[in-house]
Parts: C-alpha cells; sequence; structure tokens
C-alpha cells in the first residue's frame, strides 16, 4: 500500500506538471494579446505603442511560451502564482483565489453532501421496492434530471423561487449589508446547490440502485435472513456496507463533473467562486489568473481520484495494491 | 440470430420455417418496437430531424427577419411562441436553432465514435507501447474536468461551428475507445479470429470485418448516449458565450440571450432549454431502448 501511494502521488507529480504546460500552450495560442484592446481602441488618445511594448516585455510576453512556461512553473512551486493581467491589473493571483476558493467549496461540498444523501435514500430506497411506482418514479427523475442542462434548470428555478415567488434571492453570496447573517447565507445557498445536486443525484441513485441490486441477489443475505437477522439490520448493515464499495469509485470519478457544474452555476447565479473566476480570466485573456484556477481545480481532481483509490481498498479488504 | 438451414427439413415444413428466419438487426429492430418509450424517443428525434431539414420551408424569411415594432411579443397566431428583443420569432429561432444543435451533436458524435474506435480497436489489437500509450491518454484525459478544457480550446480556437465539432470531437472519444478495446481484447484470442488470422487476414482487416461487427452493440449504445451529452455541451458552450454565436441561433445562445430579460419577460428563457430538454430526453429514452434490444446482457 504505502509503494502504491508513493508511485502514485508521483504520477500524480508527472500529470500535473504535463497538464498545466498543455494548457499554457493553449493559453498561448488566444488570438492577440491581453493588451489588445489597449491598442486597438477606437479611443483618439491610444495608448502609446512603446508603453504597451514596455509593458509585455515586463510581463514577459516577448518570450517564447516554454520559456514562460518554465518561468511560471518554478514560481508556481515556490508559491508565487503571478499577478492578474487584465480582471483586477496586479492583484497577486493566490489572493484573487483565496477570496473565491472557500466560495466555491461552500458550493461544491454543499452539493456533495447533498447529492450523496438524495443519491444514497432514493437508490437504497429504489432497490428495496424494485418496480414499485416509487421505483418508476425514481426512474422518471433520474432519467430528467440527466437530461435537463444544468444552466436552464438554474434559470426555470429563479424564474419560479425568485421572480414569481419571491421567496429566494436570485444570486449573489449575499444581501448587501448582511454578509454575517447565517439565514440570509443559507437563502444564497439553497438554489446553486440544488441546481447543482440534481445531475449527481439523477446519476447516483441509479448506480447506488444498481449496485445495491446486485448485492441484494447474494446468498450472504439469505443467510443473514434465515439466522434471522433483522430485515432492518440485513439492509441497512450486510447489504449496504457492500453495495457502496464500488459506489466510492464513482462518486471519486464524478467530482471533476461537480467542478465543471461549478462554472455554469457560479455564472448563472453570479457567485464569486472558481468557476466564474475561470471563465471570466479565459474570456478577458487573464493568463496568469486562468493557470492558477487551472492548477488548483487540476490538483483537486488529480487528488480526489486518488482519496477514491485509497478508500475503495480501505472499504473493501479484498483490494490490495501493490 | 441464426438461420436454420432449410433444406435439412421436411419441404412442408421448410417454408414455415423459412418465414421465422430473421437477421440480427431484425431481431434488434422486433425488441426495439416493444420498449414504448424508445419507441417514443425515435418518433421525436424523427420529427425534431424533419424540422430542423424544412426549416426553410416553415420560415421562408429566415431566422433573423427583425421587427423592432413587434418587440417581446406575447404568443399570438402570426408568432405562436411570441417575439424577442428584437422582435424576432422565437418559433423560427428555435427551428434554425434544432438545426445547429442536431448539425453539431451528430457530426461530433460521428467523429468521435470513428476515432474512438480506432484509438482503442488498434491498442487492443496490435497492444505493446501503442497499448499502453493510447488507453493511457484516454485515461488521463477521462480524468480530467471535461468543461473547463472544452471553454479553453473554445477560446484559443475561437468559437464557430467548426471550433465547437473539433472540441466535442476531442474530448469525446474516450468512452468509445475504452470499450472498443475492451471488446477487441475479448475477441482476439477467439477461434473465429484465430481463424481469420490463419488465413492471411491483415491486421486491418481482421479489425473491421471481424472484431468491430462483434464490438458494435456497446458502442452503438455509448455513442446514442454520447449524441445527447453533445447537445447538452453545445448548448453550454453557446450559453457562455464560447460556442455558436449570435446572430445564428443556437438552442444555447437563446438562452443568454433571454437571461438578460428573465425579469421582465421570463418566458423567453422557457422555450430553448425545453427544447434541449425534450431532444436529449428522447436521445436517452432511444439508447436506454437501444441497450435493452442490441444485448440484453449489456451493462454501460
Amino acid at each position: 500500500m504505502r509503494n502504491y501511494m508513493i508511485r502514485r502521488v508521483i504520477q500524480m507529480a508527472f500529470l500535473l506538471v504535463f497538464v498545466t504546460a498543455l494548457i499554457y500552450f493553449i493559453l498561448n495560442l488566444f488570438p492577440g494579446g491581453p493588451f489588445d484592446s489597449l491598442r486597438f481602441s477606437s479611443d483618439p488618445r491610444d495608448a502609446d505603442p512603446r508603453e504597451i511594448a514596455r509593458l509585455e516585455a515586463f510581463l514577459g510576453l516577448d518570450k517564447p511560451w516554454y520559456e514562460r512556461y518554465v518561468t511560471w512553473f518554478t514560481g508556481m512551486i515556490r508559491g508565487d502564482w503571478g499577478s492578474s493581467w487584465a480582471l483586477a491589473t496586479g492583484v497577486p493571483v493566490a489572493e484573487l483565489m483565496k477570496q473565491r476558493l472557500g466560495n466555491t467549496l461552500q458550493l461544491t461540498v454543499g452539493a456533495t453532501i447533498v447529492s450523496l444523501a438524495f443519491g444514497l435514500v432514493i437508490g437504497i430506497y429504489s432497490a428495496v421496492r424494485q418496480y414499485t411506482w416509487k421505483d418508476n418514479a425514481a426512474t422518471a427523475f433520474s432519467f430528467a434530471g440527466q437530461s435537463m442542462p444544468t444552466f436552464w434548470l438554474g434559470l426555470m428555478l429563479i424564474i419560479i423561487f425568485a421572480v414569481r415567488l419571491q421567496w429566494l434571492p436570485a444570486g449573489d453570496l449575499y444581501t448587501p449589508g448582511k454578509s454575517t447573517d447565517l439565514v440570509d447565507k443559507l437563502q444564497h445557498l439553497i438554489l446553486p446547490v440544488v441546481v447543482l445536486s440534481v445531475i449527481q443525484i439523477a446519476l447516483w441513485s441509479r448506480f447506488v440502485r444498481s449496485s445495491m441490486l446486485e448485492v441484494l441477489r447474494q446468498d450472504f443475505l439469505r443467510t443473514a435472513r434465515a439466522k434471522g437477522v433483522m430485515e432492518r439490520v440485513v439492509l441497512g448493515k450486510h447489504a449496504l456496507r457492500n453495495a457502496l464499495i464500488p459506489v466510492i469509485t464513482i462518486i471519486g470519478l464524478d467530482i471533476p463533473a461537480i467542478f465543471s457544474g461549478a462554472i455554469v452555476t457560479e455564472t448563472i447565479f453570479n457567485w464569486p467562486g472558481m468557476g466564474k473566476l475561470y471563465l471570466d480570466s479565459v474570456l478577458r485573456h487573464d493568463v496568469p489568473v486562468a493557470m492558477g484556477v487551472l492548477t488548483v481545480i487540476a490538483f483537486l481532481v488529480i487528488a480526489s481520484n486518488l482519496l477514491a483509490d485509497v478508500l475503495y481498498a480501505v472499504a473493501d479488504p479484498r483490494i490490495r495494491y501493490e | 440470430m441464426t438461420t436454420i438451414s432449410a433444406e435439412l427439413r421436411p419441404a412442408a415444413e421448410a417454408e414455415r420455417i423459412e418465414s421465422l428466419e430473421i437477421g440480427q438487426w431484425q431481431a434488434v429492430w422486433r425488441r426495439l418496437r416493444r420498449h414504448r418509450f424508445a419507441l417514443l424517443g425515435m418518433v421525436v428525434l424523427a420529427t425534431l430531424v424533419a424540422i430542423a431539414v424544412l426549416a426553410p420551408l416553415f420560415a421562408p424569411g429566415g431566422f433573423d427577419e427583425q421587427n423592432l415594432f413587434a418587440r417581446y411579443g406575447l404568443p399570438s397566431a402570426a408568432h405562436p411562441l411570441g417575439t424577442d428583443d428584437l422582435g424576432r420569432d422565437v418559433l423560427v429561432r428555435l427551428i434554425y436553432g434544432a438545426r445547429i444543435s442536431l448539425t453539431v451533436a451528430s457530426i461530433a458524435t460521428i467523429l468521435a465514435t470513428l476515432f474512438g474506435m480506432l484509438v482503442g480497436a488498434s491498442a487492443g489489437y496490435l497492444g505493446g507501447v501503442v497499448e499502453t500509450v493510447n488507453m493511457r491518454i484516454a485515461d488521463i484525459m477521462l480524468s480530467l474536468p471535461a468543461l473547463p478544457l472544452l471553454i479553453i480550446f473554445s477560446a484559443a480556437l475561437g468559437p464557430g461551428l467548426i471550433t465547437i465539432v473539433f472540441v466535442l470531437t476531442v474530448f469525446g472519444w474516450m468512452g468509445v475507445a475504452r470499450l472498443t478495446h475492451g471488446a477487441v481484447l475479448a475477441l482476439r484470442h477467439r477461434e473465429f479470429t484465430e481463424a481469420a488470422r490463419a488465413l492471411g487476414g491483415g491486421a486491418w482487416h481482421n479489425i473491421i470485418r471481424h472484431m468491430l461487427p462483434n464490438a458494435l452493440a456497446p458502442i452503438i449504445v455509448s455513442a446514442t448516449l454520447g449524441f445527447g451529452n453533445r447537445v447538452i455541451a453545445e448548448a453550454t458552450l453557446s450559453f457562455l458565450g464560447l460556442g455558436i454565436n449570435l446572430p445564428t441561433p443556437s438552442w444555447g445562445n437563446m438562452l443568454t440571450n433571454a437571461q438578460g430579460y428573465i425579469w421582465s419577460q421570463p418566458w423567453l428563457a422557457v422555450y430553448p432549454g425545453a427544447c434541449i430538454f425534450i431532444t436529449v430526453l428522447a436521445i436517452n429514452f432511444l439508447g436506454d431502448g437501444l441497450r435493452d434490444a442490441l444485448d440484453p446482457r449489456l451493462k454501460i
């Protein structure tokens, strides 16, 4: 196990270098530069081209992309993530992200918990009550959830709960002036978390259901029932524990999807998190910010995959990594 | 599935048996026909395709016909779903949006499926370095979050029809590659492939003639479900401003536009998303039915 972990961590490091280099290269392909708006503005008081050139030289934009990548990467390892070019010119990327990462984690962790809770309950229930009308309703929900574009669901919920009923806010982190009010905060969290969770619940409940159905057919459950174990214990302990093992892997693999969903959800709900920061930085050619966010997301994703593998081995003693 | 040779039977029975002889695809079709939701999905999809193909018949004026005197029109006889912020007919734009959605998703699905089959089959059949490289790349790409990369590629290449087909292909082949790889590995040492090899069949001949036909069932299901995901992906990118750009209507960019009027004209946001939802739901029904019809044991 320890050797396996060491090998995986080394792989992780290589993957991170590979992915960041690739993305740096792609960002380099962007048509035009971050200062095109200065250079080609219709304003008669145009920026002096020599000044723009001086600015670009200062940022290293006159060098080829691989040299800039090496500079960026060595800085990143030492904790210097560079400064924003366009979104908040001059502000260190690390500082920009520090504010946003917490906001995104509120959403993604909240959505993961909600999805897990509902996914497990719906999945187990429809497996135990297979082919009843409630199981069929869960199937219908799952089909609907998987076929629904996230952003449209978000817009519909805003229309229903914010525009029409006016029960919940349409976006933002908190109502201005109420930044410490916990109730206000939770009200703002409800819609984005629901939007992020629906598709995961739709997917995970199906997966829990089929995993549970597989276990329910096994002989050891019949043995447990024959010994007189209570049905509740048979399902909750014997069956569920075994059914959850494959679920761990799926959840680990789906963490990237939740981050992808956060980009769209944060954009709709004007939620100042990493996803919105990422989209804005890509649209504004802000290379250091885009690189910073992607590196953090890549790291979280790779780490969650690793964690899923480890948990898999912990949950199932039959699995041994070498 | 299997054909019973009629010569071996008494002549009287031969005719009756002949009528029972059905090909593999006929058997699949019979099973699919029994799946009510798959049938419904197919009818909905066929209707959508027909509407998309015949779009100019419904709207001879094109999708950009404006009327600034009839902005934000409520549904009426002339404009069944009302008009948008520039007085353009919403229904007409939805019909042209179907063209974009279905075109992008189908081309990207065909390209990604073919590429995935190529990568997976060569990995499974050739083994060695090719297998390691191909499947390792597939694994890495599967583990990365797709949307951030789709966003950055689309922005770097300049949003547009060709870009979006390209990025959806580049990030959409891995699932099929894995399925093909697994299937080819399983078929590689079966007698009929050994026989094909012994008879002097080359690698590609064996793959295309003997292996892929046997690996097709899960690939078709995966491609069908992938088609639905690509409809959503196209709409998402267009919604974020990195897919199909205005004035060409796409269900995604119609929603971007509608988002701006969500407080005053909320109904504008309902229709395009409903179109996406219905389309993808129909595809998922069809995919589910195909999964059962192609191979009842199949689990993906």
